[in-house]
């Protein structure tokens, strides 16, 4: 393939003619893109565009009955309590995620970055919880968090505190979620954000003791701005991830009870996948990438603005 | 170096305080599988907790008799070495293209490249979900091992683009005045330099592929791999908790060693490099 194609020409002398090794750069250059360049169409054009014409299909595991619908499938769930649902589902879990993990992350990682030599292996243990298979953690949360029988039940029973049916209830149970997603990610960033404070200049924090900035000043007036786009950058990161969190939601609640934890992404999956509708499946994921393409718009060109140059 | 915030004697023990607490709560999780693993079948979920008990490895040997563990873990070996191999070698020759052969449009290229890590899997399963089907290619680690290649082949053009970036230029000009053809100065010359950085890509594309759950369930159900075998056996009262939690743990073994030896290119790889680890 690519490699022999070039590999006959490998030392021809560069002098030959003017402009031959600039030629012979972008020859080499374009196929070396190749491959990469069919499997991004195989993988991300097909899909997208076989997903929009699904959705507008009634095409089911049935299969034999199925044509073309137009908009149908749009305007039906659209017109359907259970999207609005979903949709709050999605807006009140990656909200309150985020939230927790950057206001979290940021105190940790803060806490973290004045540390001196446990740092490196601090961080290493705390990078744990991302870096673990998520069904096998997943497993050890819903043993933990059986009502009668989990450790922590019984350790809050010790305290006198409430003991919660974590994941019986429709509230609880979206608690849970989040409470499980914020011991899963924080860390990432935790990762984020002690890069961020690394890079901060020292000479602006002394300066700012012999302004005499107290800690709340100092917060807002130096760490804060330094530390901005990374910010902005976990939460980006994070709000794409949490649109598309899937492992959790299926270990431990799979959307119930009822369909108190069936976000957007649950619900593409029970409809298109689950139960085999797959145009209304469809319909709903092309809706969900709709927000996730928004989203990654706005992350990339943060990326390339503020963080990369 | 002290902490921006400043602070006092009182300071430092409230953070050693927060930390501790932090790093607990992040950790007892895991330590609850782990520990369960070792436990005798009817002290696994014993209330009060048995905090103190005597490790078997029964539950390890149930694991492997009482539950196909051996052929879970090697369809997940199968498909986590091939869609790390196919991405890496895509990955490596798109990576050098784009960096060292640069010429315009190669931004946007680039950023096609990392959109990949954000579309929402399901909307690429289901019209995959389909075509398997239809191509009889459905519960295969071809089909699967392809799926990964969609979710990693970002990160890992990402980190490749890196490290040719923080490689020396004027090698390849050297090398290049020399007669060497351009071919050969990628083969001879960069990719030997470049060998770190596709080390650290690579494990962190088979420690994602280890740990994917979302495609495995939907496309595979025979030759599935062992999150989604796990996640089967979980309720079957034929298989207990404490052969689980083994199963489990072992699942973890990748992502312990990953935390251990190559925490920066886990870092770095799925902070899309805005943390150089």
């Amino acid at each position: 393939m690519a490699v022999t194609a070039v590999k006959g020409r490998t030392w021809r002398r560069r002098a030959d003619a003017p402009g031959s090794a600039e030629r012979e750069a972008v020859r080499l250059r374009r196929l070396m893109l190749t491959p990469m360049t069919v499997l991004l169409l195989a993988l991300t054009v097909f899909p997208t565009l076989y997903s929009l014409w699904l959705s507008l299909t009634d095409r089911t595991a049935a299969g034999e009955n199925t044509g073309f619908v137009g908009l149908r499938n749009y305007t039906d769930l659209f017109g359907s309590a259970q999207l609005r649902h979903a949709f709050w589902l999605t807006l009140v879990f990656c909200v309150a995620a985020v939230v927790v993990e950057v206001v979290l992350g940021f105190a940790i990682a803060h806490l973290l970055h004045g540390l001196r030599r446990e740092h490196r292996v601090l961080r290493a243990l705390l990078i744990l919880p991302m870096a673990a298979t998520p069904v096998a953690v997943l497993f050890g949360w819903k043993v933990m968090l059986d009502p009668s029988q989990g450790v922590l039940n019984y350790l809050l029973g010790l305290i006198g505190a409430p003991q919660p049916d974590w994941l019986g209830t429709p509230t609880a149970a979206m608690g849970t979620m989040i409470m499980v997603d914020v011991w899963m990610w924080t860390p990432f960033v935790i990762v984020i954000l002690l890069g961020a404070l690394s890079s901060l200049p020292q000479e602006l924090v002394e300066a700012s003791h012999v302004d005499g900035a107290g800690w709340f000043g100092r917060l807002r007036h130096v760490v804060l701005p330094h530390v901005r786009p990374f910010l902005v950058l976990a939460v980006l990161f994070r709000g794409i991830d949490c649109l598309k969190a899937f492992d959790a939601f299926q270990v431990l609640t799979a959307g119930g009870p009822g369909d108190a934890t069936t976000t957007l992404n649950m619900l593409a999956y029970r409809t298109g996948l689950q139960f085999l509708g797959f145009g209304k499946g469809a319909a709903v994921s092309v809706l969900l990438l709709a927000v996730a393409l928004v989203f990654g718009k706005v992350a990339m060109r943060f990326i390339r603005r503020e963080v990369r140059a | 170096m002290s902490s921006p915030l400043g602070g006092g004697r009182r300071a430092t023990i409230g953070r050693t305080v927060a930390l501790t607490v932090f790093t607990v709560w992040s950790l007892f999780p895991i330590y609850w599988i782990v520990q369960m693993g070792f436990k005798k079948s009817i002290d696994t979920t014993a209330i009060p907790p048995k905090w103190l008990f005597a490790p078997t490895l029964d539950a390890y040997r149930d694991a492997f008799t009482k539950a196909p563990m051996r052929a879970l873990l090697l369809n997940s070996l199968q498909v986590a070495v091939l869609a790390t191999a196919v991405s890496l070698a895509v990955g490596l020759l798109a990576a050098y293209g784009l960096v060292r052969l640069r010429t315009g449009r190669a931004a946007n290229y680039e950023f096609w490249v990392l959109s990949t890590r954000m579309a929402p899997p399901v909307a690429v399963a289901l019209p995959f979900y389909l075509l398997f089907q239809k191509s009889q290619l459905l519960d295969t680690v071809w089909a699967l091992a392809l799926m990964h290649v969609v979710m990693v082949i970002g990160m890992v053009t990402w980190i490749m683009i890196e490290t040719f970036h923080g490689l020396p230029q004027s090698l390849t000009e050297a090398a290049l005045v020399d007669g060497c053809g351009q071919w050969t100065a990628f083969r001879r010359i960069m990719l030997p330099l470049a060998v770190p950085g596709l080390v650290g890509a690579g494990v962190l594309a088979f420690l994602l592929s280890w740990n994917e759950f979302f495609f495995a369930l939907i496309l595979t159900s025979g030759h599935t791999t062992a999150p989604v075998g796990l996640f089967n056996f979980v309720g079957f009262q034929s298989v207990d908790l404490g052969a689980l939690a083994a199963a489990a743990t072992i699942l973890l073994i990748p992502a312990f060693v990953i935390v251990l030896g190559f925490q920066k290119f886990l870092v770095r790889g799925l902070t899309m490099g805005a943390v150089k680890g």
